[in-house]
């Protein structure tokens, strides 16, 4: 084991135990004494957006949808049913794939070591018959169909289509009932092998544990994988290829008919890539806190058009921006009126930039953001999540709470530039069945 | 009063229930009342004075809603707060939250005529009637209310918590007041504290702002409750038609068997094993074997006595789900339950109560909901409960099941719906 650390924090009375296996693979330990339920979640630097890469010089273009099949997949091993060997000790396992990573975790308030070895067993030791991968399709697009039933899914999956040229965040995660045809065992096992690699992954555990203990069992199993396992594949890391995504959006606005009864609507600016690490975090804790001072639940802005009806409590707002360099502001819900919800967004931010923000909505907004990251201490699921994403997309999370305190008001001022550029601006409507 | 306090969280919640029988007359005012409450109180005269005061108080976050517990309705109001502890020293939130909290429910804004405002009243009724109206946009959540319509149509448990889109219209500040009235009356409240606070402290505090109206627990004598099954009949079999890309299918079955009998415990075990979990036997059967659908799981209504089985399916499959669906409530009858899985179940139930230790929220709802039963909510007592039950219990849980009705979402056409996009 290499490079054991322990880093607090007091304000938040925490402790992070972080260390590197022989094998390369990164772990960190957050006891929570007290907590009856422990988990872990197992991640790879492995999303919907790695479809094409350069593996030992070859370039490589992969089905849209593989690392989700990929995630389905790895639920099967040669001892059956991955759920089942959880369920052996009442523990519940699930996973899932963003356009960045795959997560594998579970809870448990009992025989965690067993868990754990499960765990990384099972997604490191793939088994792939050409016939669980047919029934696996079938279950997929079934999954693909229930989110093409879902019109708020559809009203996103549009706005990013709108925005994007090339960048493969355009794609749906789970793919399209066509792209996920061609994946079969080959190109499985290709994947596993090129975005599976230890030092690619991080493991994050919480609970009622003493890291010495945590950090003995994975350094013993990691040598047992390694024997099972053999060399690792001669082709060493992926290259990730550079997008060549232009600024500006694809086009201004998208609609689709659906068989609802309320339009949705999404207004989304297309912002500039963020460079992983401390600029992540301060952009989106930035623009994070300007939608919140602009549009959020204490804003005469929501006062006013709750009232008015042309937005109810589906109204939300977010920055979304990934490692991958994609980056944008969205504000959207569901509305009576779609050409006057997106009038009144617009109008808001034009006036916020004539009027200036103001100094005591900043201070409360920063407030709430201090109090709803405390607060995200209490579930030891929270922790291990805001633990792994800090950590995958750079920045430390220890440091939270001063990144927030750095933000000030004309980072705010200057982060209005991209609400107000109609060339970044994207509308997605989903209207009812004429 | 109920107070859990525990140094291993960093947040308190706070909940307030009052109950209701859940009744046609009366369902859509107070399905209403919450959201009308929010709007403020006489010291905070508006929703965004009430938003900004909880922002204020770190973030504290109100929640309210109206569920559905059986056949009762229950207004219900959380507040979740930083613990005293971790705030800057001298700063407290847990005091000025109660009285807050307690204001939207006692003192809420109304204006001279002595009803809630007008203004506000519109605002929610325009809201609820959207929700509704919008209740059709998730296909799956709508698939499974159609079917509880259909099966229930003439048992309250038909009516929707969130009440009836005919009734919205007629509802005023003057008759919603009146119905905040009527419900406080007799004061059945029930006010619980989980997490980070100081008990001593907080038991002033609600003693304070909650006083005389607090009761703890129980039936009210005055309540109708949950009605029994109607006589059985032959099953109901209904499909209507939407243009979806996926058809839903939803079987719902009645158990003779509720939260305060005997056979509870070996009722929630047999759903456990039918498709509570992903070891059960819808998951492995339905979508792992027969590759059929994503989603396949069964739910428990356990105040009524209903087990509803739901899933996604092709449209060409619907017969095909239904059948294996029910063969595997017919397998558990017939004694197919092996050990293991009625052990993984077992285990599985047992440490999510324990783990519910964890999670305040929950803890105090499990409370709640089981007091209505007239049991105990502490993890430990139901662990023990699902201990003793034994395969022949479960079995015989399975075999009490009587399909009522099979509801079915379909495409408009077989084949590729006529979905414009």
């Amino acid at each position: 084991m290499r490079e054991l650390t322990v880093r607090t924090s007091q304000r938040l009375d925490e402790a992070l135990h972080e260390a590197t296996l022989d094998d390369g693979l990164p772990v960190v330990v957050v006891p929570k004494p007290g907590y009856l339920k422990s988990v872990a979640l197992l991640t790879t630097r492995y999303g919907a957006v790695d479809q094409a890469f350069r593996l030992g010089g070859e370039l490589r273009r992969t089905p849209a949808g593989i690392a989700h099949f990929l995630e389905h997949k790895l639920f099967e091993d040669q001892a059956g049913d991955v759920f089942d060997q959880f369920a052996r000790v009442g523990a519940a396992a699930n996973a899932y794939t963003t356009h960045h990573e795959t997560g594998y975790y579970f809870a448990t308030s009992e025989r965690f070591p067993e868990c754990l070895d499960l765990l990384l067993d099972f997604v490191t030791d793939p088994y792939f018959t050409q016939e669980q991968i047919e029934k696996e399709r079938q279950v997929i697009a079934q999954e693909i169909r229930m989110y093409l039933d879902d019109p708020d899914a559809r009203a996103h999956q549009n706005l990013l289509r709108a925005l994007y040229h090339r960048h493969p965040v355009r794609e749906e995660v789970p793919g399209t009932l066509e792209s996920i045809q061609a994946i079969d065992k080959g190109l499985l096992e290709l994947c596993h092998g090129a975005f599976y690699r230890p030092e690619d992954m991080l493991l994050v555990v919480s609970g009622d544990l003493a890291p010495q203990d945590v950090f003995a069992q994975l350094e013993a199993s990691a040598a047992r994988r390694r024997e099972r396992r053999g060399a690792p594949p001669a082709a060493g890391a992926p290259e990730r290829l550079e997008v060549d995504e232009p600024p500006g959006v694809v086009e201004a606005a998208v609609e689709e008919r659906h068989p609802v009864a309320s339009p949705r609507v999404l207004v989304g600016w297309k912002d500039a890539p963020a460079a992983a690490g401390a600029d992540l975090l301060r952009r989106s804790l930035v623009q994070g806190l300007l939608l919140e001072l602009l549009y959020g639940r204490s804003t005469a802005f929501y006062e006013a058009h709750y009232a008015s009806g042309l937005i109810d409590g589906s109204f939300s707002h977010g920055w979304m921006g990934g490692r991958s360099g994609y980056a944008y502001s969205v504000v959207g819900g569901e509305t009576k009126d779609p050409d006057a919800f997106v009038a009144a967004v617009l109008d808001r931010a034009r006036e916020a930039r004539q009027g200036g923000l103001d100094r005591d909505d900043f201070a409360r907004m920063r407030n709430r953001a201090y109090g709803s990251f405390v607060r995200s201490w209490n579930s030891v699921e929270q922790v291990v999540s805001q633990v792994t994403s800090a950590r995958l997309n750079g920045w430390d999370v220890l440091a939270y709470v001063e990144a927030v305190e750095a933000v000030g008001l004309a980072d705010l001022e200057a982060g209005l530039d991209l609400l107000l550029d109609p060339a970044r601006r994207v509308v997605s409507i989903v209207r009812p069945l004429a | 009063m109920h107070l859990a306090p525990s140094r291993k969280f960093k947040t308190a919640v706070v909940k307030v229930f009052v109950r209701a029988d859940l009744d046609r007359a009366t369902a859509t005012e107070v399905a209403l009342l919450p959201f009308v409450l929010r709007h403020g109180t006489r010291r905070l005269p508006s929703m965004r004075a009430v938003n900004r005061a909880l922002e204020a108080l770190y973030g504290a976050r109100l929640g309210v809603d109206v569920l559905k517990l059986g056949e009762q309705q229950v207004l219900s109001l959380r507040l979740d707060l930083l613990g005293d502890a971790y705030l800057p020293p001298g700063e407290g939130v847990l005091a000025p939250a109660l009285e807050l909290l307690a204001d939207l429910l006692l003192d809420p804004r109304r204006d001279d005529q002595g009803a809630l405002p007008a203004a506000a009243v519109a605002q929610e009724q325009d809201k609820l009637r959207r929700y509704l109206e919008g209740l059709i946009d998730d296909k799956a959540a709508w698939a499974s209310e159609r079917c509880v319509q259909v099966m229930c149509a003439d048992e309250p448990y038909g009516l929707s918590e969130y009440g009836r889109l005919d009734d919205l219209a007629a509802v005023d500040g003057a008759r919603l007041e009146a119905r905040r009235g009527a419900l406080l009356a007799g004061a059945p409240l029930d006010v619980y504290l989980a997490g980070a606070f100081d008990p001593d402290a907080a038991r002033e505090v609600v003693l304070r702002v909650f006083g005389a109206r607090l009761a703890g627990g129980g039936a009210r004598a005055d309540q109708r409750g949950t009605t029994d099954h109607p006589a059985p009949g032959a099953p109901r079999a209904v499909t209507e038609r939407l243009p979806v890309k996926q058809a839903r299918l939803v079987l719902g079955l009645r158990a003779p068997v509720r939260l305060a009998d005997p056979g509870y415990w070996a009722l929630l075990l047999m759903n456990g094993v039918l498709g509570g979990f992903p070891h059960a036997k819808l998951f492995r059967n339905v979508r792992e074997k027969a590759g059929l659908c994503y989603d396949a799981a069964s739910t428990h209504e356990r105040l009524k006595g209903l087990v509803f089985i739901a899933c996604g399916v092709e449209a060409r499959e619907v017969a095909r789900a239904r059948d294996l669906c029910l063969e595997q409530v017919a397998a558990i009858a017939r004694g197919e339950v092996t050990d293991e899985e009625l052990e993984h179940t077992r285990l599985a139930y047992a440490q999510g109560y324990r783990q519910l230790l964890d999670a305040p929220a929950q803890l105090v709802n499990l409370d709640y909901i089981m007091a209505l039963g007239g049991r105990s909510g502490a993890p430990d007592d139901a662990s023990r409960a699902v201990a003793a039950v034994v395969k022949d219990e479960v079995v015989a849980a399975a075999a009490g099941l009587r399909l009522d009705t099979t509801y079915a979402l379909e495409p408009e056409e077989q084949g590729e719906a006529a979905c414009a996009s």
